[in-house]
């Protein structure tokens, strides 16, 4: 069994596969459906099928039957994928990789009872803003499910608005800024979220959004690259990511090249799967990879981690942030913690707004340097799983 | 003439390959392939193209190609990224294929990946 399928299983109870059927691709149309048909009691109707059904255009469906391809996309837990292996009419069962949305660990409600949330603390940021930093004139991009715009910690906070079809074309006219999901909600928030009643989620409460809906019904690389040359286009400086394939796939390195001598700082999250995996393009070298930790300065377990055999940057993530417990917006009104790297991308994209203000000029290495420079690790988390550790706002400022 | 041996020196992603082997082997379907341009050859600086200049680069590469084997405007669709330098082109195999041997095509990858 492939990695892939054996942490999906072990970690989730289930996996998304594809099921290569015995007819002939594009000849076999007729049988192939047949055999679908006779495999559909394998598929769980889990979430995760039903929310790919959906953005397939087959609400309800826990399998998707491609025809043409002779093939059957779907989810299975441990015994499906038994059964399926071993029915006669299968050719091959292997895992389906998908650019996604790095999905939370937990979600939950919450209200806000404190100033500010632990991450900000954690981190440092609140001192920033004493200071006068806090992210204002720095444009951030922040490509996801889209966000609220209308909740109140994010008034005023999204400048500019997309979203992006199949193909990378914005969509006109151009949306008022609203959430396919509310994954993006909650990161938007974290990057930017401004005070609502004294009380803070955001790391840059004057940094403004490039926010655009790249991800979640239709999955294509030209919607994320859509998406990065619309907010390239607009003068971000940060571009936060909390999205990627499963593995190592290098189909946005040289964007990512690109964005780093354009001078935008890739902010990317590693993923969600455990130490000995990671997500494209947050394990590439040239993008500022993060974890996630937890309020005892601990790596999160399933926050993602690998080495590479290669000179430059070798182990992702690059350094780690709050990603456990961590409250932000939620769409429609309120609050809600959610675990994740994630989670923690949108606080580093955050601090780097911050830096940038005090340092408008800065190059990307530089600013990038300084907040390696400015982290800690703990002497029980191994370098392997937490990189450089976990920044501070002030001494990154210091490092600049 | 093989599909092996048609392909070009353009570095071409094995899902992307993978898809185009499969729509030359069925019935003509579109594949989806995101391009990643580079200058004109004949200025002596590569990289991408600059912003203003990669929609010309993209436009009259496309439209070299379709002359070349007769297609259509509407066999076609593309959209450029101009601030990347990148293109994402959907046509048939054969229409790819051509594009993946023209000098202004760095790199190709599949716009969808399994799944």
């Amino acid at each position: 069994m492939s990695r892939f399928l054996s942490q999906e299983l072990r970690s989730r109870g289930q996996a998304r596969v594809i099921v290569v059927l015995r007819a002939a691709a594009g000849t076999g149309a007729a049988a192939s459906k047949r055999e679908s048909r006779r495999l559909a009691p394998r598929f769980r109707n889990g979430g995760s099928s039903l929310a790919l059904a959906a953005s397939l255009g087959e609400p309800g469906e826990a399998y998707r039957f491609f025809p043409e391809l002779g093939i059957v996309l779907g989810t299975v837990d441990h015994a499906g994928l038994v059964a399926l292996r071993s029915d006669p009419d299968v050719v091959s069962v292997f895992g389906a990789p998908a650019l996604s949305p790095i999905r939370p660990r937990a979600v939950r409600a919450a209200k806000l009872d404190k100033a500010h949330t632990w991450g900000l603390d954690r981190l440092g940021a609140p001192a920033l803003w004493q200071r006068g930093l806090t992210g204002k004139g720095v444009l951030v991009g922040h490509l996801d499910t889209g966000v609220d715009g209308r909740h109140p910690t994010l008034a005023g906070a999204v400048a500019h608005f997309a979203e992006f079809d199949l193909m990378g074309r914005a969509i006109t006219p151009s949306p008022k800024p609203r959430d396919s999901d509310e994954h993006g909600t909650h990161t938007a928030a974290t990057i930017a979220g401004r005070a609502v009643g004294g009380r803070h989620v955001g790391m840059a409460p004057g940094a403004r959004l490039a926010s655009a809906t790249v991800i979640e019904g239709g999955d294509t690389v030209a919607r994320v690259l859509g998406g990065m040359d619309w907010s390239l286009g607009l003068g971000v400086r940060v571009l936060s990511l909390s999205l990627g394939f499963r593995g190592y796939w290098p189909d946005f390195l040289a964007v990512t090249r690109i964005l780093r001598r354009k001078g935008v700082l890739p902010v990317f999250a590693v993923g969600n799967e455990y130490a000995g995996s990671s997500r494209s393009p947050g394990n590439y070298s040239e993008a500022l990879s993060v974890g996630a930790s937890d309020a005892k300065d601990q790596v999160a377990d399933f926050s993602s981690s690998q080495r590479f055999d290669r000179k430059l940057d070798p182990i992702v993530p690059d350094l780690v942030a709050p990603g456990v417990d961590v409250v932000s917006a939620k769409p429609g009104g309120g609050y809600q913690s959610m675990d994740g790297t994630s989670m923690a991308c949108p606080h580093i994209a955050g601090l780097a707004a911050l830096l940038l203000e005090a340092k408008p000029k800065v190059t990307v290495s530089r600013l990038e340097k300084a907040i390696f420079a400015s982290c800690k690790r703990p002497r029980s988390m191994p370098a392997e799983r937490g990189g450089h550790g976990i920044p501070s706002a002030v001494t990154a400022l210091e490092a600049l | 003439m093989s599909a092996r041996s048609r392909r070009s020196k353009t570095l071409v992603d094995p899902e992307l390959r993978r898809q185009l082997d499969q729509a030359a082997a069925s019935k003509p379907a579109a594949v989806e392939a995101v391009l990643r341009l580079r200058r004109p050859p004949t200025r002596r600086s590569s990289g991408e193209p600059a912003p203003d200049a990669a929609r010309d680069v993209a436009r009259k590469l496309l439209t070299r190609v379709a002359e070349e084997i007769g297609a259509a405007a509407g066999d076609y669709d593309f959209n450029v990224f101009p601030n990347l330098g990148y293109c994402v082109l959907s046509a048939p195999a054969g229409f790819v294929e051509r594009v993946l041997h023209q000098p202004e095509v760095a790199s190709a990858s599949a716009n969808r990946r399994r799944g």
